[in-house]
């Protein structure tokens, strides 16, 4: 299918004057690709999935909790929009109240982005800005935990995917890693005293090994909550990581992209990643969440195929 | 023993047979803090404080350890004796609890003022409490052996009900916190940095008091921050009246390294009481507020037209076009400011004229559109809408695009004048549409944000908010950002239309948002001027311009400028939200400040054009 002139993908602004005709056929509505493209099938942009978590070796219980969710809205002559939910959430906190604290904060953050996001998408759209809803999720959370479980706490990673679009609400120190192949980039911060020290001189990097699980901001610690709040754009061709850091822990950010790259799918790419952080000793639960849109699964079955 | 479910003792529970529980003053924790009588004074109420250490730990030897450091920090609690401490009358154990006596403090404590208050405290006050816990430090690091605090921060200052501060709780529950695996949840946000390599030492507790100083002066909780920013957050800018010798010292002793702190509490105590001599002390309102309106700046030029000039002006080629409420549009030098032409409609102009090639368009409120030669002054074309035209336009492929208050938008051949294309809203549409590759996004006094296909006109998606949106919207990244009367500044998703964040201010915006490198710029009727994360809708600082705002902001070289109800233009640091300088004119400005090549350029209602040096 061929662009009219004039008619470049959005973003690009066609050269002033080069028609003085107004552009009649209708672009893409979502997603950034190639308007000559819009087979707009969903075998053309496939949205996957993984998750994998294990208690590991070391640990009695697992305080981990995760979600995972998607599924494609699509309508008229616009491309199917992948909608995703991607949480992980490390409790901690003794008497099993570590585990209770994560499930809680993790379930309640779900419930919350899907009634105030996901089920009014399929009506008029959501009322309340997304951020709003992301900070709101995270604050139930906290608010239960303090309640509830008192002295435990949980980090929490909420991604949740709208088109090219993924936001992201964070506290602790859970990661979020946007990845094409060959490349890692990590979004988020850890909210862990070490990494202060470190920014401000106040400590050496063999210093911390003690330090790391330190974190100065969790759910269900301190007088309110106030997430860290992201906002990135998730093309198709790359992938959005979401982890503990019994994985980060465990596997540099390089060992990491390069076990996603060669990985026959997203699930497969979760389970070799929580493997291989239990070869390493996995003194910590592990747990990884992987969302992929397209390459390089996609193209790799079909050179297999 | 009958417990509450909460694992708090009940109301007439008498421990030891001498301490009856009257209730519960607060919960930690490692256990409760209660209120109880002394029934060995039985003709007297002597009230006491108990608090309970919860000693839960399931390794035998933890527990052992935490009730020996509970005794040996209950011992040198009773080696103490200072007005500023609370006494301590007896200690003991009964069911895996141990037990303190202490004297009991009537007062409130300084975290639960700062709740109530929630605005920054008079530096006079802060510096008062200052004084009377270096003192506590003083004695406590000149005993033997030295007794570090480490655990100063507001909800361990008791203010109380006769004006002095009690320093309470000693750290004591800390000790058994220790010895946990795993992931911890650590620091307060008062604490040192060398705390957290074990280092505990008396400079640590004037790093602690001087971050709770730093909480009060400015507001900013840092419990809510991360740790070891406070050099980030300088009081003054939320505190203007503060001394700068008081926010000199504060920051001092929040030095990461603690041999840049003060040596000692007294030699910080020296410092503090230093910044309000003593004869001034207690005599209220001493803040420095000698705001002087310094009038230095010279206009390049001024224009003076028959009527106000709401309009915003533009320039291009050397030509500065602004309309007035005089009913002309006027070409001035933009050198000097000489006449070059006007062009009279039959209503007043308040938009922005728009310029394409030869032609300026712009719209009057006598409903046309017109496009006029520049180069001539005279009239190319005009095209009659149903009502005032206040929306300015923008052209793109050939096209016009201008609202109008008959609700509708008009795509207009810039050519013939011939209208393309019209979409209907149901308010007059004074927004001015943004165009980004082939969608035009535009508000409406209907309370809708409408995105339409530039072909066609049709709607690709609309968001609703409550009040009208005169604001015009502006791009970054993937957001839509544009003011509502509701008060909000909002950020749409540009595909979809979906909210992205709101931020409140508390006034309706229908200034015009600008954005440069993440950064939105808008005012509001409350009369500020906010800026704002343009990822996440939150604010990094706020300029109070002391009058409602609808003028919207113009960008220079690392400044901000605006028009407000005050009469005059203002020029902030863009950084730091200070002013940089203030320019007054004759009248309230509702017109839009246009920077080019360090000339700033704006009307005022006082019927003048301003020329001033950015």
């Amino acid at each position: 299918m061929a662009s009219g002139p004039g008619l470049g993908g959005r973003g690009t602004v066609p050269q002033r004057r080069a028609c003085s005709s107004l552009p009649t056929k209708r672009g893409p509505i979502l997603g950034r690709g190639e308007p000559g493209e819009a087979m707009q099938q969903l075998s053309a942009q496939p949205f996957e999935i993984g998750l994998a978590t294990a208690k590991g070796p070391v640990r009695d219980r697992n305080e981990d909790a995760s979600l995972a969710a998607h599924f494609f809205l699509a309508q008229a002559d616009q491309q199917p929009l992948p909608v995703g939910l991607f949480i992980v959430a490390d409790g901690m906190g003794g008497h099993g109240q570590g585990e209770q604290a994560s499930s809680l904060a993790c379930r309640l953050a779900a419930e919350h982005v899907i009634r105030h996001v996901y089920l009014p998408a399929l009506a008029d759209g959501p009322a309340v800005p997304i951020n709003e809803v992301l900070e709101e999720s995270i604050d139930i959370g906290h608010r239960a935990i303090v309640r509830r479980l008192a002295g435990a706490g949980t980090t929490l990673t909420v991604a949740l995917v709208l088109g090219d679009d993924v936001h992201i609400a964070h506290v602790g120190d859970g990661r979020a890693y946007l990845g094409q192949p060959g490349h890692l980039r990590l979004l988020t911060q850890d909210h862990s005293v070490a990494e202060r020290l470190l920014e401000v001189g106040q400590a050496r990097v063999e210093d911390i090994a003690s330090e790391r699980r330190v974190l100065y901001k969790a759910l269900g610690h301190g007088p309110g909550i106030r997430p860290d709040i992201l906002h990135e754009d998730l093309e198709v061709g790359s992938y959005l990581l979401l982890c503990c850091d019994g994985l980060w822990g465990m596997l540099s950010d390089a060992e990491i992209a390069a076990l996603v790259d060669v990985a026959p799918s997203p699930q497969m790419a979760c389970r070799d990643l929580v493997a291989q952080a239990i070869a390493r000793g996995g003194e910590d639960n592990v747990t990884v969440v992987l969302a992929a849109r397209g390459w390089p699964w996609t193209a790799r079955q079909d050179r297999a195929g | 023993m009958a417990r509450h479910p909460e694992g708090t003792l009940p109301a007439g529970i008498v421990l030891q047979e001498r301490y009856e529980i009257l209730g519960v003053q607060g919960v930690g924790g490692m256990g409760a803090v209660y209120r109880a009588r002394d029934l060995r004074f039985s003709s007297v109420t002597k009230i006491v404080a108990v608090k309970e250490m919860n000693n839960t730990a399931p390794d035998p030897r933890v527990r052992r350890i935490s009730l020996q450091n509970f005794e040996r920090e209950a011992n040198i609690l009773a080696s103490l004796s200072h007005p500023a401490i609370p006494k301590i009358f007896d200690y003991f154990s009964e069911a895996n609890r141990s037990y303190l006596i202490l004297e009991f403090v009537e007062g409130q404590t300084l975290e639960s003022l700062i709740e109530e208050r929630k605005q920054p405290f008079n530096p006079e006050e802060v510096v008062e409490w200052g004084l009377q816990v270096c003192d506590v430090l003083a004695y406590l690091h000149g005993h033997e052996p030295p007794v570090i605090f480490r655990d100063l921060k507001p909800g361990n200052l008791m203010l109380r009900t006769d004006g002095r501060l009690m320093v309470i709780d000693f750290g004591i529950a800390k000790l058994f916190e220790h010895g946990q695996r795993g992931t911890m949840i650590g620091t307060e946000g008062y604490s040192p940095p060398e705390q957290y390599r074990g280092v505990a030492e008396p400079r640590g507790d004037l790093y602690a008091l001087a971050a709770t100083m730093h909480h009060m002066l400015s507001g900013r909780d840092p419990r809510l921050e991360p740790p070891f920013t406070f050099h980030e957050r300088p009081i003054q800018l939320f505190n203007p009246n503060l001394p700068e010798a008081l926010e000199a010292v504060v920051s001092k002793c929040l030095a990461y390294d603690l041999q840049e702190r003060y040596a000692s509490a007294t030699e910080m105590g020296k410092a503090l009481s230093a910044i309000f001599p003593s004869q001034f002390r207690s005599a209220g309102g001493l803040g420095p507020s000698q705001f002087t309106p310094a009038q230095d700046l010279k206009p390049r030029w001024t224009f003076r037209c028959e009527d106000e000039v709401r309009s915003s002006p533009r320039v291009a080629d050397g030509v500065v076009y602004v309309g007035s409420y005089d009913t002309n549009l006027y070409a001035l030098d933009a050198q000097n400011g000489s006449f070059l032409w006007k062009f009279p409609t039959q209503g007043g102009i308040v938009s922005r004229p728009c310029v394409d090639g030869d032609l300026a368009l712009f719209g009057s409120e006598d409903a046309n559109v017109y496009a006029v030669s520049r180069s001539a002054g005279r009239q190319v074309w005009a095209c009659e809408t149903g009502g005032r035209v206040r929306s300015s336009a923008r052209v793109e492929y050939g096209h016009c695009f201008i609202g109008s208050d008959d609700g509708c938008l008009y795509a207009i051949n810039v050519q013939f004048g011939r209208v393309a294309w019209v979409f209907q809203s149901a308010g007059p549409i004074r927004s001015t549409p943004l165009l980004v590759g082939e969608v035009i996004y535009l508000g409406s006094d209907d309370g809708y944000a409408y995105a339409l296909e530039m072909g066609s006109g049709h709607v690709k998606w609309k968001y609703s908010t409550p009040r009208r949106l005169t604001s015009s919207p502006v791009a970054d990244e993937n957001l839509i950002i544009l003011g509502s009367a509701d008060g909000y500044l909002y950020a749409l998703n540009a595909g979809a239309g979906w909210p992205v964040w709101r931020f409140r201010t508390r006034g309706p915006v229908l200034s015009s948002p600008v954005v440069e490198a993440g950064t939105v710029y808008v005012g509001s009727a409350d009369g500020h001027l906010y800026a704002v994360e343009a990822s996440t809708g939150r604010e990094r600082w706020k300029y109070d311009t002391g009058a409602p705002v609808t003028s919207s902001p113009a960008i220079g070289e690392g400044m901000i400028y605006i028009g407000s109800n005050d009469e005059a233009v203002h020029a902030v640091d863009a950084k730091r939200g200070d002013r940089v300088w203030r320019y007054v004119t004759g009248g309230p400005i509702p017109s839009s400040p246009t920077v080019h090549e360090g000339t700033l350029y704006i009307g005022s209602t006082d019927h003048y054009v301003y020329a001033l040096p950015a």
